[in-house]
C-alpha cells in the first residue's frame, strides 16, 4: 500500500497546469478540434470530460507514462504491430459523434451478414455503429429491475467510478497494472466505457448479464474497461459482444478486463469477438480466483485483422479452479494469436484449456499459453488440449504453449494436434448424400461444438451460421 | 585455393562474423530459460591445433580425415558445408566453433557401404578450460553406419571449463545413420552441443542424445528434412540433479513432401536441478504429406526441482498430421505404494519407477546403441534416485 501511496505523491503534480499552459477550458471545445496521437494533454482533457476524481486523473497520467517507456511486445505478428501508428488513432471520440455515420456507409458484406443472420433492424445500426446506442430500455427493463433487485451492480464503467467510487478505487487496476504490458498501459490512460459489475455475498445472479442490457450507454468501445467482482459465494455469468460482425472504423482495440472472484464465487465469462477486419484487437484479460473460486472464460475469436488475447487465471487460493474454452477462425488476411494464461499459485488448485482452431484461405491461427505450477502449488492438475484444422493448402497454424512446473507433486498435460479435414469423414458423409461443402461444414461445427455447446442458445445458433457464412466464401 | 588456405580464410572470415555478433538474449529461440554469456569465452581463444579426439575405432571401409586433409568429392561437400553454415542468421556460438576449432574431424562413409559394428569416437577436453570441436559425418548414397560419440572427463573438480562441441551429419540418399551422444563431462563444466542433421531422399537418421554432466549443459538439436521420404528418429534422455542445468532446444524443419519426424524426450530432474525443453516442429508450404510427432516428458524426484516444457508447432500446410504432447509430473506414489506392499525397499521402487519413465525411449534407440546409452544410464540414475531427498516422498506416501 504504502508503494501505492509514494506513487501517487509522485504523479500529483502532473498535469495540474494544463489549463493554464494551453488554454484549454472547455473539454467539449477541445475534443471538437478532434486531435489524433495521445499525449497528457488528451489524457487530462478524457478526464476532465468525464469529470473524474483525482486519483483516476493522476493514474491516466502515470500510465501514459508508462505506455511511453514501454517497448512493443517483440513476439506475436510483430510484422502487423510494427505497422501501429499511434499517432493516427483518436483517443476520445463524443458519443453524439458516432452517430454521424449512415446505413449506405457499412460495407455491403457486413449489411449481408447481419441479413443472414437475422439481427433486428435496432441491433444492426447499433452493431454498423450507425446509431450511437441500442435502444434497448423496453426490451431489458424488467431484467435489469430483476438484477438490482438482488443488490447486483451493474453499470457501464463511467458511472460505476462516479457511483461507486471507493470499490473502484480498491480494485481497479490490482489485476491488470498499468505496467503490466504496452497496451494495458494505454488503455489505463485512454480508457472509456465497458462495464462494471459487483454481485453481493451469495446471489447467484441467474441469467447471464449482457452489456446489451445497459441502458443507453456506450458499451463498445475502443479502450474498454470492464471490472467485475464477485463477492464470496455468488455467481454471474457475463456475456461480451455477440456473434454478429461489429462494424468499426476504429484500426485498434484495446481492452482490460479484471475479474475478482472472492473465496467460493464463481464467475464465467463469454466473448465472441468479431470485429470487422480492420480492427487490431489488443487485449488484456486476467482474473484472480480465491479460494475455491472458479473462473471460467469463454472465448471466441472471429473477427479482426489481428487479435492478440490470452485471458489469464491467477489461482492464488487454495482449490481454486480455472478454465479455458476457446474457439478462433482465421480466414483471408486474419492472424487470431490467442491462448490462455493458468499461474498456480496455491495448493490443490486446478486448471484446464481446451483450444480449437481453424484455418482457411490464408488465414493463420496462433496458440500461445502458459502454465506455471509455482512452488506453492503443490498437489495442482492442469491439462492443456489444443486442436488445429488447416482447411486449405494456403492457411497455417501454429501452438506455442509454455509449462513451468517447480516442485515433485503439481501435475502438467499438454496436447496438440494439427490435421486437415479427414478424407475418410469427408467420403463417408457424402456417401450419404451430402454435398462436398455441407460435409465439411458439419465437420467443422462438429470440431467447435464443446464450444458451442457452453454458449446460450441464441449465441449457438448465430455462431453456427456465421461458420456457415465464413465457410461459404471459402468455396466461392 | 589448397585446402588448408581456404580454410584459412574462411576461418578468419568467420572470426571477424563472431567478434560482431552479439549473443542470443532471452527471447531468441531456445535461450528463454537459459543465459547465453555462460557459453561464451572471455576473450577470443587461441585459433590452435590440439588432440581432443582420444580414441577411436574405424573400420577400413570408412575413413576418419581432418579438414585439412579431405580432397576430390569430399573437399567439394565440406567446402559448401561450411559457407553455407555462415550466413547472417549464424548463431554467435556456432560462429564460435567455425572459427576456434581445435579438433575437427571428418567420417566418410563411401555410397553403398555399409558398416555394422558402432564405430566409436571418444572425445576428452583433458585439463584444457576451453575445449572447441567439429565432427562432420558423411553418409554417401545408399549407406549404413553406426556412430557412438562420447564426450567425457574434464579437469579435476573444482575447476571451470567450457565445451564447444558440434556434430554434423550429412545423410546422402537412402542413407541410413544411427547415431549417439553421451554427454559424461565433469561436474565443473559448462558445454554448449549442437546436432545438425541434413537428410536427403529417403534416408533415415536415427540420434539418442544422452545428457549427464556438467553444471550447465545447452543442447541444440536441428533436423532438416531435405529430400522428399526421409525420416528423422531423435531420442533424448536428460538426468539432471544437485545444482545441474540442463537446456535442450529441437528444431525439426520439413521442407520436403512425405517426410517424417519423431522425437522422444525424456527427462529426470532432482535435487535443485532444472531441465528445460523447447521445441520447434515447422512445416514449410511445400511440404506435403508429413507427419511429425514430439513428446516430452518430465519426472520431477524433488520439492526445489524445476521443469520447463515448451513444444512448438508452425504448420503451413493442409496435407499434414502433426501432434505434440508434453506432461510433467512426480513420481506416482501408488505405484511406489505398491511395489513396497511386494516387498521392494522404497528406494528401490522409486529408482524401478524411475527407469521404467526413461524406458519406452530407450527401447527407441537401435541395438547396439541401446545397451552402451543404456548401460551408462542405469548407473546415473542411481546416483539421481539415491541423492534426492525422499522426505517429500515419505510425505505424500501417507496421503496416498
Amino acid at each position: 500500500m504504502s508503494m501505492e501511496q509514494d506513487d501517487r505523491k509522485a504523479v500529483s503534480g502532473i498535469g495540474k497546469d494544463y489549463a493554464e499552459r494551453f488554454g484549454f477550458h472547455d473539454p467539449e471545445e477541445y475534443f471538437q478540434r478532434a486531435p489524433r496521437g495521445i499525449n497528457h494533454e488528451v489524457v487530462e482533457m478524457i478526464s476532465r470530460i468525464k469529470k473524474e476524481p483525482d486519483w483516476m486523473r493522476e493514474f491516466r497520467h502515470k500510465s501514459l507514462d508508462t505506455f511511453f517507456s514501454k517497448p512493443m511486445p517483440a513476439w506475436g505478428d510483430t510484422d502487423i504491430l510494427g505497422k501501429l501508428d499511434f499517432d493516427s488513432i483518436y483517443y476520445y471520440v463524443k458519443p453524439t459523434e458516432k452517430q454521424g455515420r449512415t446505413w449506405e456507409e457499412v460495407p455491403e458484406k457486413i449489411r449481408n451478414t447481419f441479413d443472414r443472420l437475422g439481427i433486428p433492424e435496432a441491433e444492426r445500426k447499433f452493431l454498423a455503429g450507425v446509431s450511437a446506442q441500442y435502444e434497448s430500455e423496453v426490451v431489458y427493463h424488467s431484467i435489469t429491475e430483476e438484477l438490482s433487485r438482488k443488490g447486483i451492480v451493474f453499470t457501464d464503467m463511467d458511472s460505476g467510478l462516479r457511483e461507486y467510487g471507493e470499490i473502484v478505487r480498491r480494485h481497479f487496476a490490482t489485476i491488470v497494472p498499468p505496467y503490466d504490458n504496452k497496451f494495458a498501459a494505454l488503455n489505463s490512460a485512454a480508457w472509456s466505457g465497458g462495464s462494471f459489475v459487483y454481485v453481493p455475498p451469495g446471489i447467484d445472479a441467474g441469467i447471464p448479464l449482457q452489456a446489451y442490457f445497459r441502458i443507453n450507454t456506450r458499451n463498445m468501445g475502443q479502450f474498454e474497461r470492464t471490472l467485475i467482482i464477485a463477492d464470496k459465494g455468488s455467481r454471474i455469468h457475463y456475456i461480451e459482444g455477440c456473434t454478429a460482425p461489429i462494424y468499426s472504423t476504429d484500426s485498434l482495440h484495446a481492452a482490460v478486463v479484471e475479474l475478482i472472484a472472492m473465496e467460493g464465487s464463481h464467475i464465467r465469462y463469454t466473448t465472441i469477438q468479431n470485429w470487422s477486419t480492420n480492427v487490431l484487437n489488443l487485449v488484456t484479460k486476467r482474473a484472480t480466483a480465491h479460494r475455491n473460486a472458479v473462473i471460467e472464460w469463454v472465448d471466441g475469436n472471429i473477427g479482426s485483422k489481428l487479435t492478440m488475447k490470452y485471458p489469464c487465471v491467477y489461482l492464488a487460493g487454495e482449490g481454486a479452479k480455472g478454465e479455458m474454452l476457446s474457439i478462433a477462425f482465421a480466414g483471408d488476411g486474419q492472424h487470431q494469436d490467442a491462448g490462455a494464461k493458468m499461474i498456480h499459485a496455491a495448493p490443490n488448485t486446478s486448471s484446464r484449456i481446451t483450444s480449437k482452431s481453424v484455418s482457411v484461405r490464408g488465414g493463420r491461427s496462433s496458440y500461445r499459453g502458459q502454465i506455471r505450477m509455482t512452488p506453492a502449488a503443490s498437489g495442482s492438475r492442469s491439462s492443456v488440449e489444443c486442436d488445429a484444422l488447416i482447411l486449405d493448402p494456403g492457411a497455417e497454424s501454429d501452438t506455442y504453449p509454455a509449462i513451468e512446473v517447480e516442485g515433485d507433486t503439481a501435475k502438467v498435460e499438454h496436447e496438440a494436434r494439427v490435421s486437415k479435414i479427414s478424407d475418410e469423414q469427408l467420403f463417408y458423409l457424402e456417401s450419404r448424400g451430402l454435398s462436398p461443402d455441407e460435409a465439411k461444414l458439419m465437420i467443422v461445427n462438429g470440431f467447435i461444438e464443446p464450444f458451442t455447446r457452453e454458449l446460450p442458445m441464441e449465441f449457438a445458433v448465430e455462431l453456427n451460421r456465421l461458420i456457415q457464412l465464413e465457410m461459404e466464401e471459402g468455396v466461392g | 585455393m589448397n585446402v588448408d588456405s581456404w580454410l584459412k580464410t574462411f576461418r578468419a572470415k568467420a572470426l571477424l562474423e563472431y567478434e560482431l555478433r552479439e549473443i542470443p538474449g532471452k527471447l531468441a529461440r531456445g535461450w528463454r530459460f537459459t543465459d547465453a554469456s555462460a557459453f561464451v569465452p572471455r576473450g577470443v581463444p587461441l585459433d590452435r591445433y590440439r588432440p581432443v579426439l582420444t580414441a577411436a575405432s574405424v573400420p577400413p571401409e570408412a575413413e576418419l580425415l581432418r579438414f585439412g586433409e579431405v580432397s576430390g568429392e569430399t573437399e567439394t561437400l565440406v567446402r559448401s558445408g561450411l559457407e553455407n553454415s555462415l550466413g547472417p542468421d549464424t548463431h554467435k556460438l556456432e560462429l564460435l566453433s567455425l572459427s576456434r576449432w581445435q579438433d575437427a574431424r571428418i567420417l566418410r562413409i563411401p555410397a553403398g557401404v555399409r558398416i555394422e559394428e558402432p564405430v566409436s569416437i571418444t572425445l576428452t577436453p583433458g585439463d584444457s578450460e576451453f575445449t572447441s570441436t567439429r565432427l562432420l559425418i558423411i553418409a554417401g548414397e545408399g549407406s549404413s553406419i553406426t556412430v557412438f560419440n562420447l564426450l567425457s572427463g574434464g579437469p579435476p573438480a573444482g575447476t571451470p571449463f567450457l565445451v564447444n562441441s558440434a556434430v554434423e551429419i550429412l545423410a546422402g540418399e537412402g542413407a541410413a545413420v544411427r547415431f549417439a551422444s553421451s554427454q559424461e563431462l565433469a561436474e565443473g563444466g559448462v558445454s554448449y552441443l549442437s546436432l545438425r542433421v541434413r537428410a536427403a531422399s529417403d534416408s533415415s537418421v536415427s540420434s539418442a542424445i544422452a545428457t549427464f554432466g556438467c553444471r550447465q549443459a545447452k543442447v541444440d538439436l536441428e533436423s532438416f528434412l531435405e529430400g522428399s521420404g526421409a525420416h528423422s528418429l531423435l531420442v533424448g534422455i536428460a538426468v539432471a540433479s544437485g545444482e545441474q542445468s540442463h537446456d535442450h532446444h529441437v528444431f525439426t524443419l520439413h521442407t520436403a513432401s512425405a517426410t517424417r519426424s519423431d522425437c522422444d524426450f525424456r527427462s529426470v530432474v532432482g535435487d535443485r536441478a532444472q531441465s528445460t525443453v523447447t521445441g520447434l516442429i515447422k512445416i514449410r508450404p511445400e511440404a506435403k504429406g508429413c507427419e511429425a510427432w514430439q513428446g516430452n516428458r518430465n519426472l520431477m524426484l524433488s520439492k526445489e526441482a524445476k521443469a520447463n516444457s515448451l513444444p512448438e508447432l508452425e504448420i503451413m500446410n493442409n496435407e499434414v498430421k502433426c501432434s505434440h504432447g508434453s506432461a510433467t509430473g512426480p513420481v506416482d506414489p501408488g505405484q511406489v505404494y505398491y511395489l513396497m506392499s511386494r516387498g521392494i525397499p522404497r528406494e528401490e521402487a522409486a529408482r524401478l519407477l524411475t527407469a521404467g519413465f526413461v524406458q519406452p525411449a530407450l527401447e527407441s534407440v537401435p541395438a547396439p546403441l541401446r545397451e552402451l546409452i543404456g548401460a551408462r544410464l542405469a548407473g546415473r540414475l542411481e546416483t539421481a534416485t539415491a541423492a534426492s531427498a525422499h522426505a517429500p516422498l515419505d510425505a505424500r506416501l501417507e496421503t496416498a
